[in-house]
């Protein structure tokens, strides 16, 4: 048997499982599904911490050559494998989606059984070293994750609707990039080190055009500006731990097929084109901060705010140094527990009649602190883990590209604002409790946040522990990123030479190659 | 040549100096409503904690007594806080005679502070903000690597702004809140930004290093320094209730200053004169609105507002209507409470002008020491 395949498909059993039992007993269901989530979390953090994995190491246990669905040509071979890029980002997916379990018990099963499949999906494309199944499970996960808000009322249809359009025509162009790249390889199966080097027979405009392509099915889902409309929208109509859930399973799978797919595939492709990447990032960073600022409901701050982290992200991700892609990954490991603490504060208030921030103070003062602590958890309060994921991002990604980073910076301040007055702006806008009597936070709904709480706290001041298990991997991927493109420029240079034999620059290293990286 | 002491006894020492008004200051945010024997504990476990910080700090000046004399410097090494190369957090703390003296200063003060808080009896949230932002002050001029130096200053804001929160006028404490948090947001940019420019001119963030490259005079020497004022612009660039946090962050960047001289002092003159106008100005500014305008609702001044306006003054007099003249004491003990009235008031005009007068001081010294230079 092997891990990671157990891990994939836990979640769609776990659904299976509390849908059958909840026949019997509806309360069982979700219980069922919290206590299988819990046991994956507790397989992931033995496979994280207990030793060092390789993404391709061959004789790691995960791998397994043999073909899946389609064989010849169309070979899709699920070969799941794991490092520390990807083994504590689906840590962090199931964390949240267990939290968001915790949080809500809304909806109906189906609802429940959809989106456990949408974790089985997530990590089915965290896991995948296949390119073609990685954007089947992607997009599978934001399929599934659209169809559980859609159940959960009638009033989400239009949205859902607008943004399954939206899902076909931002995904279309990723995929479309990947068919031509492999019908150009000719060879079977859509492996990323068969593909990258048919992907450098194409001329620079077509490459170009390639990774044009990906990211814009990638940063449509990240969100990135100006892409993020409609993942916005989503996020806003859907309740908060839908939104939770909807960022925890997409967008960090979108920000990890950056890291893993986009970046290592186009290694010929001009430095300039990632740097507007990143500077897209961070001029939405900045916008999304602004227009946080002027919302009133606390889930659209919030929103926002998640959409600006993982901008972030971005930005660390193409500057393409260690600590800045470390960053990066911390980020994805971490960050989204700040927000779920945040989230079902938000749930509790409501169910509680959203009573102004005053009684809030008054009759709930640990919940008005845990929140507060949590907030600044994702400002970058120095000892929690938005401080060292911030510091690492921002620090790394300033050497390289200084412009790009302080603008980051400085978006980072303005969401800063936009959080830090969120408890005295949001809280109590639509409060619907007649009178000051509030319910007392049942232990079911504290217990997850102090846990939370309790990581966030811990990881910011050790954060070694993490990094310990990310930076091996980083130091692969970004080694591996040099040695692309050091091999790209060795294949392109004689070309020019022949072009150009009087060009007295042609044996000089051409600039869009120069890696900024220390 | 300076001389590094490194030994167990002044390990345990510096890490009890550190990590004692963190704890008390925690356990008084902890304080309860009841009144319970446990609350009333910790309801001063901020003051005791800063009493026991003040005798270690005396214990670590008599320990000093019996080293060689000279500019002798203690140096504590915790390894690294996290660190992806390049980038690295090492917590170093280092003590050498200035940054003893500075220790003292703040240990003092925030004791009077205490003292002061618990005989007006304020809130335990209020005391242990206190704490633990001696604890941030102490790491902050002890710290040898620039990010413990930027995590003490990012660490100040919101606890300033529960300072702030806890105290003044009930309706309008969100707002100034608020607005604390935003002002230190944009300073904490401006020094992060700073840091990062440093960092990526000369590839560390010690100051030993930095000094050593300063003089060497590297090629990107002048991307250094244009961090350094960023980073000066940022730690100055902040405010809060009253005139301690109006002083502070002046008195900061002068430390700053003082620490990165090497680097400060490559700074053309003309710059560094407008930083420091412009720090200065913000100071004075802060200052005259929390003495003389303490009691306003509006903003007046950019950023500032209600955020300055629950100065010592309008503390003590709440202090005394409440708990005087509106409790019903004895006739006889009003006439000394009248006098403490009028000399709390003429204090707080006194203290305001000694602040502008020690602001004007500290201005014209850096602008001797730069020129002099």
């Amino acid at each position: 048997m092997r891990w990671l395949s157990i891990i994939t498909i836990l979640p769609l059993t776990a659904g299976v499982a509390a849908a059958a039992l909840s026949r019997i007993r509806p309360a069982t269901g979700f219980w069922v599904a919290r206590v299988f989530l819990m046991v994956l979390t507790g397989i992931i953090l033995w496979q994280c911490f207990s030793y060092q994995p390789k993404f391709d190491d061959p004789k790691s246990l995960w791998i397994i050559e043999e073909p899946l669905l389609i064989s010849g040509q169309w070979a899709m071979i699920y070969a799941p494998a794991a490092d520390g890029i990807n083994l504590l980002p689906a840590l962090s997916a199931v964390v949240l989606t267990t939290m968001a379990f915790f949080v809500s018990t809304a909806g109906p099963l189906s609802s429940m059984l959809l989106l456990l499949g949408a974790l089985s999906c997530s990590l089915g494309a965290l896991f995948a070293k296949d390119l073609l199944l990685f954007i089947i499970f992607m997009e599978s996960a934001l399929s599934l994750n659209l169809f559980s808000i859609a159940l959960k009322g009638r009033r989400l249809f239009g949205a859902v609707r607008r943004a399954f359009i939206m899902q076909a025509v931002t995904g279309a162009p990723m995929l479309l990039a990947v068919l031509a790249i492999h019908w150009k390889a000719g060879g079977p199966g859509f492996l990323p080190a068969d593909l990258i080097e048919a992907t450098l027979e194409f001329s620079p405009e077509i490459q170009l055009l390639l990774a044009s392509a990906y990211c814009v099915t990638l940063g449509s889902r990240v969100p990135l500006v100006p892409m993020h409309g409609w993942f916005m929208e989503i996020s806003d109509e859907s309740d908060p731990a839908s939104a939770t859930t909807l960022f925890a399973l997409v967008s960090l799978v979108a920000i990890y097929g950056f890291i893993r797919f986009a970046m290592p595939m186009f290694p010929a492709v001009s430095p300039v084109f990632w740097t507007l990447v990143g500077a897209m990032a961070a001029l939405g960073l900045t916008h999304m901060g602004l227009i946080a600022f002027f919302r009133r409901s606390p889930a659209q701050i919030l929103t926002r705010a998640r959409a600006v982290v993982a901008s972030l992200a971005i930005v660390g991700v193409v500057s393409a140094t260690r600590p800045a892609v470390a960053g990066a990954v911390f980020i994805l490991s971490t960050q989204g527990l700040a927000f779920a603490s945040v989230c079902m504060m938000l749930v509790a208030l409501d169910k509680r009649g959203n009573p102004p921030p005053e009684i809030i103070a008054l009759k709930m003062p640990r919940l008005a602190t845990m929140a507060f602590i949590a907030i600044l958890g994702i400002i970058g309060l120095p000892g929690t883990t938005g401080f060292v994921g911030n510091i690492l991002t921002l620090g790394g990604s300033f050497r390289s590209h200084p412009v790009m980073a302080a603008t980051a910076a400085l978006g980072m301040a303005t969401i800063s604002g936009s959080l830090l007055t969120l408890p005295w702006r949001a809280f109590g806008q639509k409060a619907t409790a007649t009178t000051v009597q509030t319910p007392r936070l049942r232990f079911e709904e504290s217990a997850p946040m102090v846990a939370i709480l309790i990581i966030i706290v811990a990881l910011g001041v050790f954060p070694g522990v993490v990094l310990s298990r990310i930076s091996p991997s980083v130091d692969r991927l970004c080694e591996e990123l040099r040695h692309r493109r050091t091999m790209a420029r060795v294949i392109e240079e004689p070309v020019r030479a022949v072009e150009d034999p009087t060009d007295s620059g042609a044996n000089k290293k051409p600039p869009m190659l120069l890696d900024k990286a220390p | 040549m300076r001389i590094i002491v490194q030994s167990l006894d002044f390990d345990i020492l510096m890490i009890l100096l550190c990590i004692v008004p963190l704890v008390g200051g925690f356990l008084s945010a902890l304080t309860g409503k009841r009144d319970r024997v446990r609350n009333r504990i910790l309801r001063h476990a901020a003051l005791f904690s800063d009493i026991a910080a003040f005798a270690v700090m005396a214990l670590i000046v008599y320990r000093r007594f019996h080293l060689p004399l000279g500019a002798m410097q203690l140096f504590v090494d915790w390894g690294n806080w996290f660190s992806v190369e390049p980038l690295t957090a090492g917590i170093t703390l280092r003590m050498d005679t200035e940054a003893g003296i500075l220790c003292g200063i703040v240990i003092i003060g925030t004791l009077l502070l205490q003292i002061r808080n618990t005989m007006a009896g304020r809130d335990p949230k209020i005391r242990g903000a206190s704490s633990v932002i001696l604890a941030a002050c102490l790491l902050f001029i002890l710290a040898d690597n620039l990010i413990p130096v930027f995590a003490a200053l990012a660490a100040i804001a919101p606890l300033v702004a529960i300072a702030a929160m806890r105290s003044g006028d009930e309706s309008e404490i969100g707002h100034r809140s608020a607005r604390i948090l935003l002002t230190h947001g944009f300073g904490n940019a401006f020094a992060l930004l700073g840091l990062f420019c440093i960092f990526g001119a000369l590839g560390t963030l010690q100051y030993e290093r930095i000094a050593a490259l300063a003089v060497a005079r590297p090629p990107s020497i002048n991307e250094a320094m244009f961090g350094a004022v960023l980073l000066l612009l940022g730690v100055g660039l902040r405010t809060g209730p009253g005139l301690l946090n109006a002083i502070c962050p002046f008195s900061a960047t002068i430390y700053l200053s003082y620490r990165l001289s090497d680097l400060v002092g490559l700074i053309p003159v003309w710059i560094f004169a407008v930083c420091v106008i412009a720090l200065g100005g913000w100071c004075i500014a802060n200052i005259a609105y929390s003495v003389f305008d303490p009691k306003k609702t509006r903003w007046r001044l950019p950023s500032l507002s209600k955020s300055v306006h629950a100065g010592v003054a309008s503390f003590f007099d709440q202090y005394l209507d409440q708990r005087v003249f509106r409790s019903g004491a004895h006739e006889i003990i009003k006439i000394p409470l009248y006098i403490g009235k009028l000399m709390a008031t003429w204090t707080t005009t006194a203290r305001g002008w000694m602040g502008i007068a020690a602001v004007g001081v500290m201005i014209a010294m850096s602008v001797y020491f730069k020129v002099g230079r």
